[in-house]
């Protein structure tokens, strides 16, 4: 029974009809709207470079080479600030490409023709999901110039440069299923694109604030790593992330629970399914609990509850190599698996991203469904 | 082939299609008509499985709409009522893209998309944008769309709503055509005149209600004994409608210009009686014909104007 599971898992996936792809990029490509958009976007991103290193520049000349940033420094400073550009365009253009994608065809009535073909919701939802990711990975393309110049003028890894692009990426395909999810769930394109516009605010803006506010005070918002992570941050990072795994894997089970009972009754579904959640989830926080008390746990954590926010994410990636520096001046044990902090944080938060981007895309897929 | 086997859809507490059956045979061209809101739109989505039905079986071609709807699908041609089209879109992108979503092998596209775009007489516009189209180009192409994938069952819901009269009989030219090429059409419509000489099958809607249906030959014997009586009175014209209204053998009565025309359902050869009534009453008749009562008469009488 689990071998047909996994080949009509397969046969669906090889059947994905490409068609609202490449109808979505005819329409999208199409005259020299798309050439403008790649334009402005190369130009927002190389602006902030430019006077990043302008400014670094003119320091130097004013106080001296000394006192200015070094050639190597400079190459940094000004992939810096490409990485948190693009970052910052790519969370501004693409809702507005995502968030109408399914209102549109609501709005221009040609959504019940397509829902009259033989197009499955996934075939639509993935299609226009994956366009708009594409278009995310060309805008950060377009800016691949830059980057390679950046790097010309050193103080930048090809490390670097691959795990910001990923991440950035991650970034986009989150972004885009945020869009087209409250496209799905929302009958209007202003209102879909509204709501997008106002979440990321809030998620980017207004939390972060908050949260500097409210860390601090909770004694959690430590840098060092030879202090004990608050048991309220704990707390935080226990039922935050104890809630994802829990939805997660309680969609999980129930769709495995359906395709291999097909006929049970529905009140024993929602037992067995509810009850290996919990179960699982328990020994989910348990693990993490201990994980957290661990020393490497410790700095992990405190990172990790940063993750889900973009902008804190790509401070962590960017500013990985001066944290180890920093943890190796502290000299505890913690620093000794600090090696590759700016790996894990990197692996932890773009999986986090493509996680949330998979999560959305499956529930915009029922959500289709479901609105017939 | 289309079997439909009491089919109800409620939209909270508006019953919108109610307890409705009837069957359209291969070939048939069956004609749906109804006032406003009478249902027409809710059964056809319902048909071409974009809506679930609260009761009631549908089967298509043998394929049963709610367990197996992807074949239903594959063998239907649906054109909603209302409709849009992509901007940014060439009419030649625009079947292409349909006929992908229909799952057509590619390699068979372009030389059906000639084959649509001829029917539809839409040749020469193959590389126009679709949004420069005229109202009427976008209604055969939207026509040329649903028959790309060569679906033995039509459903086209009010085709020919917003034409001009020229344009109108071009579309019916066009289906007549298609019924011709032995594909089952059904079609809906307010207007009867338009549906007359092209279905030969009809059914009539009305609140959500399946009024009547059958061959146009059942309707018109079933008319057979149905006369429409116009009388003409010199003094109390409204006095003398009324008065017939009330009378049990007329069906109904409404005054038209300058005469009135009343539907007799009376037994045959007896109309006679209604003169005699109508002289005894004191009305001056000054007229009193008969005429064999057309589809149109039928319908405005079944549906009562009663539109929700
Ligand atoms: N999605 C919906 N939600 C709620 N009510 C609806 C919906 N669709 C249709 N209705 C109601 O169902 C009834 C039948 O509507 P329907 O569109 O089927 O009529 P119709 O016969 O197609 O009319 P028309 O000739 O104007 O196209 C109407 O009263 C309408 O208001
Ligand atoms: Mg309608």
């Amino acid at each position: 029974m689990t071998t047909g599971v996994l080949e009509r898992g397969l046969y669906r996936l090889l059947r994905f009809n490409p068609c609202v792809a490449v109808h979505e990029l005819r329409m999208r490509m199409r005259g020299g709207r798309a050439f403008v958009v790649f334009f402005v976007y190369t130009l927002m991103a190389i602006i902030p470079v430019l006077l990043t290193v302008a400014m670094t520049a003119w320091q130097g000349s004013m106080f001296g080479p000394g006192m200015g940033m070094s050639q190597t420094g400079l190459g940094r400073v000004a992939f810096i600030a490409l990485a948190y550009a693009q970052l910052s365009l790519i969370l501004f253009v693409l809702p507005a490409y995502a968030a109408g994608a399914i209102t549109m065809e609501r709005e221009k009535r040609t959504l019940e023709m397509l829902r009259a073909t033989l197009l499955s919701p996934s075939d639509v939802v993935t299609g226009k999901l994956g366009v708009v990711v594409a278009f995310g990975a060309i805008l950060l393309m377009t800016s691949l110039p830059v980057a390679a110049w950046c790097v010309l003028l050193g103080g930048v890894a090809l490390g670097d440069l691959f795990y910001v692009y990923t991440y950035l990426f991650a970034v986009a395909v989150w972004v885009a299923a945020l869009g087209l999810f409250l496209s799905t769930l929302v009958r209007r394109s202003i209102g879909a694109i509204v709501a997008t516009y106002v979440i990321l605010l809030i998620w980017c803006v207004a939390l972060p604030i908050l949260l500097s506010i409210l860390v601090p005070m909770l004694g959690f918002y430590n840098w060092d790593p030879t202090q004990p992570i608050g048991y309220v941050g704990a707390l935080s990072l226990i039922t935050g992330f104890g809630l994802l795994y829990a939805w997660l894997l309680f969609l999980a089970l129930r769709w495995l629970w359906r395709r291999l009972f097909k006929h049970a009754a529905r009140w024993l579904e929602t037992v067995v399914v509810v009850a290996v959640t919990l179960i699982l989830t328990a020994l989910f926080a348990i693990g993490l609990g201990s994980i957290i008390w661990h020393p490497l746990g410790q700095a992990v954590s405190w990172v990790a509850l940063s993750f889900v926010h973009p902008y804190a994410g790509l401070s962590f990636i960017l500013y990985a190599e001066a944290a180890e520096a920093a943890f190796a001046a502290a000299g505890t044990a913690a620093t000794a698996s600090m090696a590759g902090l700016q790996t894990y944080s990197w692996a932890i938060a773009t999986g986090l991203f493509v996680l949330m981007g998979v999560a959305l895309w499956a529930r915009s897929v029922g959500l289709f469904r479901k609105r017939s | 082939m289309i079997e439909v086997r009491g089919l109800t859809k409620r939209f909270g507490t508006l019953t919108a299609v109610n307890d409705i059956s009837f069957t359209v045979d291969r070939g048939d061209a069956f004609g749906f008509i109804g006032p406003n809101g009478a249902g027409k739109t809710t059964t056809i989505r319902m048909l071409a499985t974009t809506l679930k039905p609260d009761s009631g079986t549908v089967t298509i071609n043998g394929h049963d709409i709610a367990q197996d709807p992807a074949a239903v699908r594959a063998c239907v041609g649906y054109m909603p009522d209302f409709f849009g089209v992509y901007d940014d879109m060439k009419v030649w992108e625009y079947l292409d893209f349909f006929g992908a979503a229909y799952r057509v092998p590619w390699q068979r596209r372009p030389g059906l998309i000639g084959d649509v775009l001829e029917l539809t007489d839409l040749s020469d516009k193959r590389d126009e944008y679709v949004d420069a189209l005229s109202r009427g180009m976008k209604q055969r192409l939207c026509l040329a769309k649903t028959l790309i994938h060569d679906p033995d069952v039509l459903l086209l819901d009010e085709p020919a709503s917003g034409l001009d009269p020229r344009a109108r009989i071009e579309i019916r030219q066009l289906l007549q055509q298609l019924c011709k090429m032995d594909k089952t059409v059904f079609i809906s419509s307010h207007i009867l005149r338009e549906l007359a000489d092209l279905c030969n099958k009809i059914g009539i809607i009305e609140q959500g209600r399946l009024v009547m249906a059958g061959s146009v030959e059942e309707i018109s014997a079933q008319l057979a004994g149905g006369k429409t009586l116009i009388i003409r009175t010199t003094n109390r014209l409204q006095e003398a409608c009324d008065f017939l209204a009330g009378r049990p053998e007329i069906g109904s009565a409404e005054i038209v210009e300058d005469a009135i025309e009343a539907i007799y359902q009376g037994e045959p050869d007896q109309q006679h009686r209604v003169l005699s009534a109508l002289v005894e009453a004191g009305f001056q008749v000054e007229s009193f014909a008969e005429q064999e009562t057309s589809l149109e008469t039928l319908y405005m009488q079944l549906t009562k104007g009663a539109v929700s």
